[in-house]
């Protein structure tokens, strides 16, 4: 048996193409997903940087000249026009617009810039700014009208951009927040009799549930990834008896007189070596980039190694059952297509490609049943929880599994003669 | 040409399996997938352990479900939680009088979209009640909602020519992403029939035919066009007819979609050139394409990725051409011309792809 897992081992090592793919894909993938994904959606937001130009063609304080007048054309006697301007002088919309922009917190994320349409335009079109805010003309005098004399407003400020982003996205849901605040302060200023209280604001906050540690999406990618390319293992290494079968590997070796359980010993053990070594490497390499599991306890890592060890012994399983299947269908190109297709659909449904969540519910059931959805879950669930109690009966299922393909695997092992 | 081509459909034909097998799957998971309405919605656990709950239920309930992709379910602490624990929501909420908290497991990016919408609901609340002081609180929220259906301050998102900026359709994005994306399996698993043809000898015995070796490559990838054209046009019809949604002119993006059949199948030819035997291109092929719409952003925002090396290498990949054509064509309304461009790169990737690739094939002996 041994000259069996020597020959797999070296097949599959003497393939350079076939080693950097397996090594070296899960990582990209990793490292691309991270820088790609996680910054966006950090705590603090601060690896966006938006660029937007303000463009002010309102004077403020020819708004509030204009506001005065108009008063004075509604006939209304001295005392109350005073009231009202008096009023007015306290809100100042466009000054409330660039406490906004110049707010530190919103500094963050925001460098603005005051230019001219036409410059903004240009910028935005050389891809200088992002977007570009208009404060109309009329701003001051039309909003006042509005919230003093309840008038109609027909001016809007606009965001202008050139096409839809995720700075623009952002951007807009900035301004909506802080323009639906003062909305609402505007309303209730208007509206509201009663003394006006000092609201008792939400303290809000994320809470984790208590004896749990969170995961972060690193480490979700990083588990994901490294599983879905040990499926591949198995796939890759069953898929090699269609070549042995087709050049004829397999006769020979029955005709040499070795027990033929030896040849599918080899495929399974190497197997299990390789997807072993493979997520190790994957694991490790991540590791030591992103520090994806920062601080763990040595359990931690001993619960990892357990899962992943029965996790590879369930993909050698794998790999024995498509091993005795390919010899024993005669068409050899189709099983290596549904060998595929079956890999492919495992990993779909066991939340390696995306979140299981978006799966429909009943495909999530299936999906916690497959091996690798399966190890997937326990591992976040195992730095969620630590709770050694939550490791026993998945890894009991994974052999299990693990026992079921093999046993499955040597019962149509097809024996000497002819086939 | 002809004749290989026959051949082709001839095997298919009295085997048809799994090939339908094949395309069934695809189509399937295209439509599971791409149909992005069910996938937006977020369901949240919402609890309470207050004395008050049933209270604090009916109030809280109200305000918060206004949101369209985010929805509140009532349940107890215990399940909550466990929904939670094994991972079926990524938050639970926990209500208050006039607070509250999320409850989660994780660092997973739906945490924070619904942290933002409880946080404005709460505090507008907060505001409201203040304001209210001693007086009814129903009647003012009435009042200021009508107040505020003609806001004194509104904003607006325009174009830079000041017409309606199209909202960019992260669902449409995701449609055609994973249709185009899945139809990669589909013309690899067909173009592979070139490899599998020279190992089992019938490429040798063709070459001594007088077929032309043209006419064998031709006969072979016309039939992989038309086997991922034929998929392409199922998932497209069974969205647009069946599923109803809107993908703008047809006409055009059945043009795109051809492009991208025929430039894809050189980049499969591509990949064909570096293995030598069908089943190696079964382990190459499925490892490497997954990496190509991750690269190309397809599953994210536009602008995400903005690593100059890894949009070299999804501008190498026909997908991100053809998915931009797509979403300028559904979204944006584009005219032939704007997608000329992006039809011109597809078919020179597909050019130049071909001609490696059959160029490594032909030298490898």
């Amino acid at each position: 048996m041994g000259s069996f897992l020597k020959k797999d081992l070296l097949i599959f090592w003497r393939d350079r193409k076939e080693v950097l793919i397996a090594l070296l894909l899960p990582i990209v993938l990793i490292v691309v997903l991270n820088t790609a994904l996680s910054g966006m959606f950090s705590k603090d937001g601060d690896s966006i940087d938006i660029q937007v130009g303000i463009v002010e063609e309102d004077q403020a304080l020819e708004g509030f000249e204009q506001f005065a007048e108009s008063l004075n054309n509604l006939g209304i006697d001295e005392a109350e026009k005073e009231a009202i301007l008096s009023q007015a002088s306290s809100i100042n919309p466009s000054e409330m617009l660039n406490s906004f922009f110049n707010n530190p917190e919103i500094k963050q994320v925001l460098t603005t810039r005051v230019v001219s349409e036409a410059e903004a335009l240009e910028l935005v079109e050389e891809g200088e700014l992002h977007a570009f805010v208009i404060i109309p003309e009329e701003f001051t005098y039309k909003v006042l009208s509005s919230i003093i004399l309840g008038e109609e407003v027909d001016v809007a400020l606009s965001i202008q951009a050139e096409e839809q982003s995720t700075e623009l996205s952002t951007l807009q849901n900035m301004m909506n927040d802080f323009i639906e605040s003062i909305n609402l302060e505007f309303a209730l200023g208007s509206i509201a009799e009663g003394e006006n209280q000092e609201p008792k604001l939400p303290q809000g906050g994320i809470e984790v549930i208590e004896g749990v540690e969170t995961f972060s999406f690193t480490q979700y990618i990083t588990i994901a990834m490294s599983t879905l390319f040990a499926l591949f293992m198995a796939q890759t290494l069953a898929v090699k008896t269609v070549t042995e079968k087709r050049e004829r590997v397999f006769n020979r070796i029955i005709l040499t007189g070795s027990n033929p359980f030896h040849y599918l010993m080899g495929k399974t053990l190497s197997t299990f070596i390789l997807s072993w070594l493979q997520i190790m490497f994957t694991i490790t390499i991540t590791q030591l980039l992103f520090d994806v599991f920062p601080d763990k306890s040595l359990e931690f890592w001993l619960g990892l190694l357990l899962v992943i060890t029965a996790f590879a012994l369930t993909v050698a399983g794998l790999t024995a059952l498509f091993t005795s299947i390919t010899l024993n269908v005669t068409d050899t190109n189709a099983a290596s297509g549904i060998l595929t297709l079956v890999i492919m659909s495992i990993a779909v449904v066991g939340g390696n490609f995306t979140p299981i969540q978006i799966l429909p519910t009943f495909l999530q059931r299936i999906g916690e049943w497959t091996p690798n959805g399966m190890s997937l879950t326990v591992l976040l669930e195992w730095i969620q929880l630590s709770n050694p109690g939550n490791l026993v009966i998945p890894i009991v299922i994974l052999l299990g599994y693990f026992l079921v393909f093999l046993v499955l695997g040597m019962a149509i092992f097809p024996g000497r003669g002819r086939n | 040409m002809y004749p290989v081509f026959l051949a082709q459909w001839m095997k298919d034909k009295r085997k048809p399996y799994l090939i339908l097998l094949f395309i069934g799957l695809s189509i399937l998971a295209t439509i599971i997938f791409g149909d992005i309405d069910r996938i937006e919605q977020t369901t949240v656990a919402v609890y309470s352990t207050e004395s008050n709950a049933e209270e604090l239920e009916q109030k809280w309930m109200e305000l918060l479900g206004h949101h369209d992709s985010i929805e509140f379910v009532w349940m107890d602490q215990e399940k909550a939680h466990a929904e939670v624990l094994e991972g079926n929501s990524d938050v639970a909420l926990q209500i208050m009088e006039n607070d509250y908290r999320i409850i989660t497991a994780n660092e997973m990016p739906g945490v924070f979209i619904v942290n933002q919408h409880v946080h404005q609901v709460f505090t507008e609340e907060a505001k409201l009640v203040a304001a209210a002081g001693t007086n009814s609180t129903t009647e003012l929220r009435n009042e200021v909602g009508e107040y505020l259906k003609t806001p004194p301050i509104t904003i607006q998102t325009k174009s830079l020519d000041g017409g309606e900026l199209a909202n960019h359709d992260m669902g449409m994005q995701l449609l055609f992403g994973f249709t185009l994306f899945i139809a990669m399996f589909t013309i690899g698993f067909k173009v592979n029939g070139i490899t599998a043809d020279k190992v089992s000898g019938i490429w040798n015995r063709l070459i001594l035919s007088p077929v032309s070796k043209t006419n064998m490559y031709i006969g072979h990838l016309f039939y992989s066009f038309c086997v991922a054209f034929f998929q392409m046009m199922v998932v497209f019809l069974i969205f647009k007819y069946v599923l109803d949604y809107e993908l703008g002119n047809f006409a055009m993006i059945v043009t795109i979609a051809a492009a991208f059949t025929l430039s894809m199948i050189s980049v499969a030819m591509l990949i064909t050139g570096f293995v030598k035997t069908p089943e190696q291109f079964y382990m190459v092929y499925p490892s490497l394409i997954p990496m190509i719409p991750v690269v190309s952003g397809v599953y994210m925002q536009p602008g995400t990725i903005t690593n100059p090396i890894l949009q070299f290498i999804a501008d190498i990949f026909p997908l991100s051409h053809g998915v931009e054509a797509m979403m300028d064509v559904a979204l944006y309304n584009a005219g032939w011309n704007d997608i000329l461009l992006p039809i011109v790169i597809m078919l020179l990737i597909g050019v130049l792809a071909m001609g490696i690739g059959i160029n490594i094939v032909e030298r490898k002996k």
